[in-house]
């Protein structure tokens, strides 16, 4: 079998380099999408694998690093990380497709989103923790020069927002890592070692790891009080950051959450308190959501909401709840990408995104009128969208574990839904006065859309794709 | 035949000094810039030559050759080879460089090689008092830096003297390894010259109550001596810590430990705290280096060959990230960009100087994959594998606080506004180049540095 992990890699390193150098930025533009399509269909071959060929789950590529500490680059394919990579190159894919408005074409765009992409696909099928705190903080830098550099607005200040939070969780989790590597009785960075011998370090030492992971995690998924960086990260960034941060990024700390509940014995007694943060994050998201108008930040909350049931399903520690958790971040993340590059659109016909002023959407831009629809119903959990498959199986498994209980988040999503279609009611359905020009809507985003949707319908009409790795 | 090649390392340190004395008559700039990177070249070679056998041998009984010293014959060639280049563009005359530069580094190269405390005083003099008559003959603008190096060189001398007196008659000798069969057990003479030397030798190392001199110096002296001064001198004062502290003074390690912890944690607070509130570039990147020392004292605070070898990786790293980050910013303040607001589209006037200032800067704020992560991983590693557990997370919040004012630069550098591009003259561009080759290259592949500084460590621990 030929490392495809290795490969996937290299080709988003030279995509980033050429990129960087290429003259024009159509040029970078064309490269980045030729090259994001090849890692794209890379990671759909490394999904088939994993389910034709036994013992591809569970494989590893490595490659000796540094010796000294025994650090090999050593990637392993596991179910949640197959399917998170192949998320990380739909979103990338679809974000190098996209434009936003002219001001923000600039051709440096393109070197970051394949460093992004680079560090998330590094990030998800990483083997060992090194690697990962590698690439986590790789994934925040390039996060924090997509908001910097090509956001508008307030974007310094959001961005310098997002570096303080983003430090504060680099700095935890590399202190977090490194206990956890001297304190093994092996020193090792490998993750199946430390899942297998997490009980031999000391509980009070456990604990300490645990709370300092679980708050770099919580900073980034986000979850209640640590979220205040994330509206004005994801209203500020361009189009393309917007997608990449709350598609992918969110997921680095969704999944870094994953792996802690598998590798510490110790937060198995924490599980109860972590689902109740969780669903106090999503019922917090559900109210403040209604406070916003910017249609922006109402995605953003939104997917602060979403966070919050992730953190549930994965904090009720069954195989229901935990392939539910992997199937909410692969839907949130192909409904923001969806959701961000609309409001992208809307922003380049109307020139504006606030639900007060955007009037009869339906009937000057069909096209990202009903896109937002659809979103939104994936949002909310309607049958035959990716997002329903996830809800239920993580509500199955939430119910599992905690009774009736488990049943509560259900609420905060419902409030989410009476909110978005109120914000649709309001601003895409209603009839408009004015009759101002509009600008046409580039045929790139109408693109982005159809991909986005064609995902969203396709993981929500054939889970079985998915499910049948988690052999449930 | 082996005999003499053993004396290379005298030899070529007297070239250098003839090479200095030879320019005061022949007053050739290429001349004199020609056989200083000749000589510079010769013992870089002779440095890895040493270094890959893992020679061992006494010179002259002067110098002694083991992998401590052939790992500073490794790094001081090269960073003074590095600061040459650059000042030739840089200085108007340059010859007064080439006349000083030459015995400069005379004393920067004994220091690692020494084999008696006064030795290393002698060297540390060599080194110090033609800086000073370097920077006071650029003109009268620069007699305040001068004086202020002087003054605290002067101090730092006569205090350091003193703390080789009160050990002397412990040990009756002024070799350090025949120092340190004498000074075990609690004796307070020793601790308090324990306690002096590092205040002597923290004084040009940049450790916090001694580093007050630092930014004024730094941000003041001539554009072409500040890379020297950060990324050379500040480093042999390292040297010259580690090379009596653990040899020396290892039988006190507890109170090594809690010294060195402490300035550790008082001096990564001093520059980091202080480098946020800079506007001028040159006085943030002397903050910046005060608090980098402050991380080099982390692993000098775990007292083991894992901390020492961390502290040396860092010393190498850290040496050629500030000498490419000075020469960078005493270019552009020769063009006329002092402030940080200066810097705001950098990235439209020279594509290649904003990459380098970027890479430099991110490396320096512990990014992965560059060679300043390497180096501060290591150095918090062994704090904890010490059991400074509390250190090392001062260590690590202290790092990321640091990115803060990395990231400010940086963002402005890139952010959006027309310029005419300008030139980068040739010997700018060759040294940024080398220092970002040898921090991407050892940032992505650290395993041979890290080889020869843990040779160099355990070579100081085993020499006793």
């Amino acid at each position: 079998m030929f490392p495809v992990f290795f490969i996937m890699l290299a080709i988003l390193g030279i995509a980033g380099i050429a990129s960087a150098l290429s003259n024009s930025y159509k040029q970078a533009k064309d490269i980045a999408i030729v090259l994001s399509g090849i890692v794209l269909l890379l990671a759909l071959y490394s999904v088939f694998l994993a389910l034709s060929v036994k013992g591809f789950i569970g494989s590893t590529e490595s490659m000796a690093y540094i010796s000294q500490f025994g650090i090999y680059l050593s990637f392993s394919a596991t179910q949640f990380g197959i399917i998170l990579a192949l998320l990380a190159s739909i979103v990338s894919f679809l974000a190098s497709i996209a434009v936003s408005s002219k001001f923000e074409n600039s051709k440096n765009l393109y070197p970051l989103i394949m460093l992004f992409e680079f560090s998330a696909i590094g990030l998800f099928v990483s083997a060992n923790l090194f690697i990962f705190y590698v690439f986590w903080d790789i994934g925040v830098a390039a996060s924090y020069f997509l908001i910097s550099s090509f956001g508008k607005g307030e974007n310094k200040h959001a961005a310098n927002t997002f570096l303080i939070y983003s430090i504060f969780a680099s700095a935890v989790l590399l202190f977090g890592i490194m206990l956890i590597y001297f304190y093994t009785p092996v020193h090792s960075f490998d993750i199946s070692y430390i899942t297998s011998h997490s009980y031999l370090i000391p509980t009070a030492l456990q604990g300490t790891i645990f709370i300092l992971l679980f708050i770099a995690f919580m900073v980034k998924m986000p979850i209640f009080p640590f979220h205040s960086w994330m509206a004005n990260a994801y209203s500020e960034a361009p189009t393309q950051g917007s997608m990449l941060i709350s598609g992918v990024l969110s997921k680095f700390g969704a999944y870094g959450m994953l792996l802690l509940f598998s590798m510490l014995t110790f937060s198995y007694g924490f599980a109860k308190y972590a689902f109740v943060l969780g669903s106090v994050s999503a019922f917090y998201a559900a109210f403040v959501v209604m406070r916003h108008k910017d249609l922006k930040r109402i995605i953003a909350y939104s997917s602060m909401l979403e966070s919050g049931i992730i953190l549930v399903g994965i904090s009720s520690l069954n195989a229901f709840g935990t392939a539910g958790a992997v199937y909410l971040m692969l839907a949130h993340g192909l409904v923001m990408a969806l959701m961000f590059a609309v409001i992208g659109g809307i922003e380049i016909s109307y020139g504006n995104r606030n639900i007060t002023v955007l009037k009869g959407i339906v009937k000057d831009s069909v096209g990202s009128a009903y896109s937002f629809l659809i979103g939104t119903f994936a949002s909310t959990g309607i049958p035959l969208t990716a997002g329903f498959i996830a809800d239920v199986l993580v509500f199955i498994g939430a119910i599992n574990a905690y009774g009736l209980y488990g049943a509560i988040p259900i609420f905060s999503i419902m409030l989410l839904g009476f909110y978005l279609y109120y914000a649709i009611n309001k601003s895409f359905l209603s009839t408009r006065e004015s009759s101002e020009s509009i600008a046409r809507l580039p045929r790139q985003m109408a693109v982005t859309y159809a991909l986005a949707i064609l995902a969203i319908f396709a993981f929500g009409i054939f889970p079985y794709v998915i499910i049948s790795l988690f052999g449930l | 035949m082996l005999a003499i090649f053993n004396l290379a390392v005298p030899v070529l340190l007297v070239a250098l000094i003839v090479s200095g004395l030879a320019a005061t008559m022949h007053k050739s700039k290429k001349l004199s810039f020609a056989t200083n990177n000749a000589i510079f070249l010769l013992l870089l070679a002779l440095g890895i030559y040493y270094s890959v056998y893992g020679s061992s041998f006494n010179v002259l009984s002067l110098y002694h050759i083991y992998p401590f010293s052939s790992f500073t014959l490794v790094l001081f060639p090269l960073a003074l080879l590095l600061v040459n280049i650059a000042a030739y563009y840089v200085e108007d005359s340059y010859i007064k460089f080439g006349i000083m530069l030459p015995i400069i580094s005379v004393g920067v190269l004994s220091v690692g090689l020494a084999s008696s405390l006064l030795t290393i005083l002698v060297a540390i003099e060599l080194m110090t008092i033609p800086t000073i008559i370097l920077i006071a003959l650029n003109g009268k603008q620069y007699a305040e830096p001068a004086a202020k190096l002087f003054l605290m060189a002067a101090i730092s001398v006569a205090v350091f003297a003193f703390s080789i007196a009160l050990a002397f008659p412990y040990d009756s000798s002024l070799s350090l390894v025949r120092a340190a069969s004498g000074s075990t057990g609690t004796l307070y003479f020793l601790i308090l010259s324990m306690v002096l030397l590092v205040a002597s030798l923290g004084t040009e190392a940049a450790l916090f109550p001694f580093d007050l001199w630092i930014p004024d110096v730094y941000q003041g002296s001539p554009n072409s001596i500040s890379p020297m001064l950060a990324g050379i001198n500040k480093k042999v004062a390292f040297i010259a810590i580690i090379e009596i502290t653990f040899i020396v003074f290892i039988g006190q390690k507890a109170s090594l430990t809690l010294i060195f912890g402490a300035l550790a944690i008082l001096t990564m607070f001093f520059g980091n705290l202080g480098a946020m509130v800079q506007t001028n570039v040159k006085r943030m990147l002397a903050y910046s280096s005060i608090s980098q020392a402050g991380y080099i004292m982390v692993g000098l605070a775990a007292v083991s060959a894992f901390g020492l070898q961390a502290a040396l990786f860092q010393i190498f790293a850290h040496s050629f990230m500030i000498i490419g980050a000075f020469i960078i910013a005493g270019f552009l303040a020769m063009e006329g960009f002092m402030s940080i607001s200066d810097y705001s589209g950098l990235y439209k006037r020279s594509r290649f100087l904003a990459f380098s200032l970027t890479v430099i800067m991110l490396s320096m704020a512990g990014i992965p994959g560059l060679i300043g992560f390497v180096g501060k991983f290591l150095l918090f590693s062994s704090a904890i594998s010490s059991g400074l557990i509390a250190l090392a997370f001062i260590g690590i919040i202290n790092s990321f606080i640091s990115i803060y004012y990395y990231a400010r630069l940086i963002s402005n550098i890139y952010s959006s506004r027309d310029h005419k591009s300008m030139h980068v003259p040739r010997e700018i561009y060759f040294t940024v180049l080398l220092v970002v080759a040898i921090v991407v290259f050892f940032g992505l592949y650290p395993a041979p540095l890290m080889a020869l500084a843990s040779a160099a460590s355990s070579s100081i621990f085993s020499i006793i």
